[in-house]
């Protein structure tokens, strides 16, 4: 609230522009003073409290999603079990019978079983993720994260993973990093366009934090984003 | 004498875990009577001989799913335990849930052992010998 003995009104428009809550101008009443401090209490009285309903609503549709995800990844699992029990028999009965076609067919079904088993699995990691962040977890250097994340992902013969020296000193919490980067690097790997490939993993201090980076050379030319957040793109 | 090969009943909602589990029986030649409830309160029914099942032979060997409708199976062990009549009968659990709560809550009701549904293998490995060799309460 600007108390000024300057009237000018070109001046006055400028400061409500710039956010000033009012502008009174000397010499004033002190009724009118207060009545303006009044509204302007008033006024963010109700933003405070309309920012707390908010930001409850929020916390609890997020929430709410990760109980749905959770429920859902949760409920799939049991129907996609039997299916892969079935094909396992099919598959077991029908050795020497079966065209070796419908064979291979059934084999491919089996591996798109696995693959769907393996992302129910990752999503109900990942909604029990945040909590895990919460708890003191597991302190790893990173060169041991990476050298865990390439056994858990496999990744083809073509394809170099490296990490820089400042990534592979860094001691990191286990959890959720080795999350995160398995799914950046396998998202790097799986859209790569490539025969070879590399991806490269590095970290730089930022006065009080750190930013990690995930690069590769697929498509796009050169990438170099730090993509923290695409764990939740495949929710 | 050898004595009569203890029945097992298989407590399952899903149909096939069930064929699971009776296939696995088959592959490993263990040739003792099963039954099949879907539900706690189906088989606490088949166990005490009550909602016009008849009762099976006692003691059982039961193989006990923990998720299931209208009775669970920590619920089903909790009457079990209390009943005298059926309080004997040795309980595997054969589930997904690998939740500590879940395991804590089993091994609280004295079950024999706690087996995912991913180690089916193993557990029927392991009855084999154990229906055979063991010795059950009279």
């Amino acid at each position: 609230m600007m108390l000024t003995a300057k009237t000018d009104d070109q001046l006055k428009m400028e400061m409500l522009r710039e956010g000033v809550g009012d502008y009174l101008a000397k010499p004033f009443s002190m009724e009118e003073f207060r009545v303006k401090v009044e509204r302007l209490t008033a006024q963010r009285r109700r933003t405070i409290a309309e920012r707390a309903i908010l930001l409850q609503k929020l916390l609890k549709s997020n929430q709410d999603l990760e109980r749905f995800a959770y429920a859902t990844a949760h409920d799939l699992r049991s129907p996609l079990r039997s299916i892969d029990i079935l094909a396992q028999w099919v598959e077991e009965d029908s050795v020497g019978t079966l065209h070796p076609q419908s064979a291979e067919h059934l084999q491919k079904l089996r591996q798109q079983i696995k693959r769907m088993e393996k992302l129910l699995r990752d999503m109900l990691d990942y909604s029990t993720m945040e909590q895990a962040t919460d708890e003191a977890g597991e302190i790893v250097k990173g060169s041991v994260l990476l050298t865990d994340i390439l056994a858990l992902l496999a990744p083809p013969a073509e394809f170099t993973i490296n990490a820089s020296e400042a990534f592979q000193r860094l001691s990191m919490p286990r959890m959720p990093l080795q999350q995160i980067f398995y799914n950046l690097v396998q998202n790097a790997i799986r859209h790569h366009d490539g025969e070879t490939g590399r991806i490269e993993l590095d970290v730089e201090v930022d006065g009080p934090r750190y930013v990690f980076t995930v690069r590769d050379d697929g498509p796009e030319s050169i990438r170099n984003i730090t993509r923290k957040f695409s764990t939740c793109s495949r929710l | 004498m050898p004595e009569k090969n203890i029945d097992v009943l298989i407590v399952e909602d899903s149909e096939i875990d069930t064929m699971a589990v009776l296939r696995a029986f088959r592959k490993a030649d263990i040739t003792n009577a099963t039954h099949q409830a879907c539900d706690g309160v189906e088989a606490l029914d088949m166990l005490r001989g009550t909602g016009g099942k008849s009762a099976l032979p006692q003691p059982c060997l039961i193989l006990l799913d923990i998720n299931m409708p209208r009775m669970d199976g920590i619920s089903m062990l909790d009457e079990l335990r209390e009943d005298d009549g059926i309080k004997d009968s040795i309980v595997f659990m054969l589930t997904t849930s690998g939740h500590t709560v879940d395991r804590k809550a089993a091994y609280e009701r004295n079950v024999a052992g706690y087996f995912l549904k991913e180690n089916l293998g193993p557990l029927v490995e392991m009855l084999k010998p154990y229906c055979q060799g063991n010795e059950f309460p009279v």
